[in-house]
C-alpha cells in the first residue's frame, strides 16, 4: 500500500530458556498509516509487547531469531546495522512509551532533564536547546512549568506518565509505540491520559501502536485493531467492523467475555488457558479452546483469509479450503 | 437490622507515620468513620481508586488490623478489640482472598498441604476426614480431577487455577463472611469472568456474605447486590447495584462512571470529561467534603463541613450537601 508509514512482513522474534524456545512473534504482518492507530490487543503472554521490544529492536541477549522485515520510507529497518538503527530509526522515527513510569523515568534526572535528554543524545543538539523543546512537549501533556525541576518521586503516577509520553515525542517521531501505557493508573487518572493521547494525535497526526490487554479500552484510540493470540494475529480490521461483526472465534469470545458499565449483556467466558510460547499446539494455536474446531485445524495452521479489503482473519471457518464450507456469520 | 451479619459503626483506621525523635509524627487516616451493615448471604462490591482505603477497611474489618476507632460486630458479638486467642473463631468464620494467588499461596506446600493447613490450625476432623474434605473443596472449585493437583505444588499451575486453590482455601472452612481484595485484577480478560462467576455461585448457594473489592466498577454489576463507593477514606455512595448503575448521585460517583469506556466504536471521536486533580493524600485530607477541590457542583458549605450522609431512597445513600435539606441552594 502506498500511504504506508510502516509496513512489518512475516516478523519473528524467539527467545532460547532452558526449557526451550519462546516463540513470542511467530510470523506477524500488518501495516500502519500516517496518522492511524492500530490497537494490538491480548491477553498476557501472547507477544505484543515482545513485538514492540521487536519494532524497536530493543532485544534481549537471548534472543533465538529475530528475522523478517520492516519497511520504513522503503527501507527495511531490519537490515539496518545496528548503530544505523539507532542514529535513523530509534526515537527518530519510532519511539516507544512503556507501562509502569516509575520504573522508566530515571530517578536521578530532574523532569526538564529527562525529557530532555534523548534530543541531547538521539540528536545532538545543544543542552540549552533540547531543554526549551522539552518545556514545548511538557507544556503539550500538560505540565506546567513549575515542574521541570522536580523529581520523578515528586510526581503522581499520572504526572509520571506524561512525562514519559513527552519523552517519547521530543524527538519527533512518526511513529509512538504505547505498551500498556495507563495500566497502572486510576481510571479518571486514565482517562485523561487516553484524552491527551487523542488531542496529541490530531495536533502532530503521528501515528500510535497501542498495546492493550483491554478492548474496551482500545476504542478509545483505535482506527484498527489487531487481536493477537499466542504470538500470532488472528484478525485485523477497522474497529467499527470488529465491534460490529468479530469473526475469529477466540475475537468472538473476548468480546462476550468483556464487562460493560452500561448494558446488561451476558458475560461469557472462554474455557481453558492460553497456551504456552514454549510448545503451542499444532494447526491453529485456538483449536484446543475452540467450539468450532475441525480436523484441519488440529493439523494445519491456518492461512489468513481476506474477508472483505480491510477485513483480515486468520482462521480456517473462513478459508475456501474449509472442507464444511465457508462459514460467514 | 436484627439479621445484619456484620455491623460497621463509625470505624476508623488510622497509621502512624514515625518521623524522627524531634519530629512530630504524620497520621494517615486510611479509614475515616466508615458505617454500614452486611446481611446474611448479600454481596457487596466496595469500589474505589488506589489509596481511597479499600483495602484497609476491608483488613481492618477481618481483624487483620486492629481499628483506631469505632465498633466492629459479628454476629452480635463485638469484636473490635478482642486479642488473638479471643479472635480464632472469628479467623475461622471470615475469610480473606487476595489479589495475587502466587504471592499468598506458599511456594513450598503442596496444594493438599496448603488446604490442610487451616483444618490443622482450627483443629477440624482426622487425618483421614480431612483428605476428604480437601478432595470436595477442589471439587467444588472445579479442579478436577482433584486428585491431579494435589501433589502439586503452586507454581506448577496457572494464575487461574492457583487463584482457584486461594478460593477452596477460603472455602474449606465454611465461613459466613469472605473478603476478595481485587480477585481477579492479575488474571487474564478471558479467565477473570470464569472466577467471578465462581465466586458468585459459591456465594449464592452458601449464602456467604461477600465484600468484593475492586477498583473495576465493570466488572461489579455482575457480581454484586450493593454497591459502596470509597473516596478519601470515606463512602461516598451506597445503594443497589442497579440503582447507582441506573442513576449514580455523587459527583464522584458520576465522574468514575464517566471516565470508563465501553465497547463502543463512537469512543475514538469523545473526549471524556474528567474532574481536575487527584484524589487527596490521607495524610491531610481537604476540610469539608473531600471531593470539593476536584467537583463541578462546590459550593462554600463543601468546604468547611464535612457532608451528612443522606438517604435518596431506602436503599440509596449518598454523602453529599447537594442532596441534602441544609443544602443553601436547594436539594438537587
Amino acid at each position: 500500500m502506498l500511504d504506508s508509514l510502516m509496513e512489518v512482513k512475516s516478523l519473528y522474534l524467539h527467545y532460547s530458556t532452558r526449557k526451550g524456545i519462546v516463540k513470542a512473534v511467530d510470523d506477524i504482518s500488518f501495516n500502519l498509516k500516517k496518522g492511524e492507530t492500530v490497537s494490538l490487543v491480548g491477553e498476557s503472554g501472547c507477544g505484543k509487547s515482545s513485538l514492540a521490544r521487536a519494532l524497536m529492536r530493543l532485544l534481549p541477549k537471548n534472543v533465538a531469531k529475530y528475522d523478517g522485515s520492516i519497511f520504513i520510507d522503503g527501507m527495511d529497518i531490519v537490515t539496518l546495522r545496528d548503530d544505523e538503527f539507532k542514529k535513523k530509526i530509534r526515537w527518530k522515527k519510532m519511539s516507544i512509551v512503556f507501562q509502569g513510569a516509575m520504573d522508566s523515568l530515571n530517578p536521578l534526572l530532574k523532569v526538564g532533564e529527562q525529557v530532555a535528554e534523548p534530543l541531547v543524545i538521539h540528536g545532538g543538539i545543544p543542552e540549552k536547546d533540547a531543554i526549551e523543546k522539552a518545556l514545548e512537549l511538557l507544556s503539550l501533556v500538560g505540565i506546567s512549568r513549575s515542574f521541570i525541576d522536580r523529581y520523578p518521586f515528586e510526581l503522581s503516577g499520572g504526572m509520571q506518565q506524561r512525562v514519559l509520553i513527552a519523552m517519547a515525542l521530543v524527538t519527533n517521531p512518526e511513529i509512538v509505540i504505547l505498551d500498556e501505557p495507563t495500566s497502572a493508573l486510576d481510571v479518571i487518572t486514565q482517562a485523561n491520559i487516553m484524552n491527551m493521547l487523542k488531542d496529541i494525535k490530531s495536533e502532530l497526526k503521528i501515528s500510535y501502536i497501542f498495546i492493550t490487554h483491554d478492548i474496551a479500552l482500545s476504542t478509545e484510540l483505535s482506527d484498527r485493531i489487531a487481536i493477537m493470540y499466542a504470538g500470532k494475529i488472528v484478525e485485523l480490521t477497522s474497529l467499527e467492523d470488529f465491534l460490529s461483526e468479530p469473526l475469529h472465534p477466540y475475537a468472538k469470545l473476548l468480546l462476550a467475555s468483556v464487562p460493560t458499565l452500561r448494558s446488561t449483556k451476558k458475560l461469557s467466558h472462554i474455557p481453558g488457558e492460553p497456551p504456552s510460547l514454549l510448545d503451542p499446539p499444532p494447526g491453529c494455536r485456538f483449536h484446543p479452546r475452540c467450539p468450532h474446531a475441525m480436523d484441519v485445524c488440529r493439523r494445519e495452521e491456518p492461512p489468513e483469509v481476506e474477508a472483505s479489503e480491510t477485513h483480515k482473519v486468520k482462521c480456517w471457518l473462513y478459508s475456501q479450503k474449509n472442507p464444511k464450507g465457508v462459514a460467514y456469520s | 437490622m436484627n439479621d445484619a451479619l456484620l455491623k460497621v459503626m463509625d470505624l476508623r483506621k488510622y497509621f502512624e507515620i514515625k518521623r524522627g525523635l524531634f519530629s512530630k509524627s504524620l497520621v494517615v487516616k486510611a479509614v475515616d468513620g466508615v458505617s454500614f451493615q452486611l446481611s446474611k448471604g448479600e454481596a457487596v462490591s466496595l469500589v474505589g481508586e488506589s489509596g481511597s482505603g479499600k483495602t484497609t477497611l476491608g483488613k481492618t474489618i477481618l481483624r487483620l488490623y486492629e481499628p483506631t476507632q469505632g465498633a466492629l460486630v459479628f454476629k452480635g458479638k463485638d469484636i473490635t478489640h478482642l486479642d488473638a486467642k479471643n479472635l480464632l473463631w472469628y479467623r475461622r468464620a471470615a475469610q480473606l482472598i487476595q489479589q495475587d494467588p502466587f504471592g499468598s499461596l506458599p511456594y513450598f506446600l503442596t496444594i493438599r498441604e496448603i488446604l490442610e493447613e487451616p483444618l490443622k490450625i482450627h483443629k477440624i476432623g482426622d487425618e483421614r476426614s480431612r483428605g476428604e474434605m480437601v478432595y470436595k473443596v477442589l471439587e467444588n472449585v472445579r479442579l478436577l480431577p482433584a486428585e491431579d493437583f494435589l501433589p502439586k505444588y503452586p507454581h506448577m499451575i496457572s494464575g487461574g487455577q492457583a487463584q482457584r486453590v486461594a478460593i477452596a482455601r477460603a472455602l474449606i472452612l465454611q465461613p459466613e463472611l469472605i473478603v476478595a481484595d481485587e480477585p481477579v485484577s492479575m488474571l487474564d480478560a478471558s479467565v477473570r469472568i470464569e472466577i467471578l462467576t465462581l465466586l458468585r455461585e459459591l456465594q449464592e448457594n452458601r449464602k456467604i456474605s461477600f465484600i468484593y473489592i475492586t477498583h473495576d466498577l465493570s466488572t461489579t454489576r455482575y457480581f454484586s447486590d450493593k454497591i459502596f463507593i470509597m473516596y478519601g477514606g470515606h463512602i461516598v455512595e451506597k445503594a443497589d447495584t442497579q440503582m447507582i448503575l441506573k442513576e449514580p448521585l455523587h459527583p464522584y460517583t458520576k465522574a468514575l462512571f464517566e471516565a470508563i469506556p465501553d465497547l463502543d466504536p463512537s469512543n475514538v471521536k469523545r473526549r471524556r470529561k474528567t474532574p481536575p486533580g487527584e484524589p487527596p493524600s490521607l495524610l491531610d485530607p481537604p476540610p469539608g467534603c473531600r471531593f470539593h477541590p476536584r467537583c463541578p457542583h462546590a459550593m462554600d458549605v463543601c468546604r468547611r463541613e464535612e457532608p451528612p450522609e443522606v438517604e435518596a431512597s431506602e436503599t440509596h445513600k449518598v454523602k453529599c450537601w447537594l442532596y441534602s435539606q441544609k443544602n443553601p441552594k436547594g436539594v438537587a
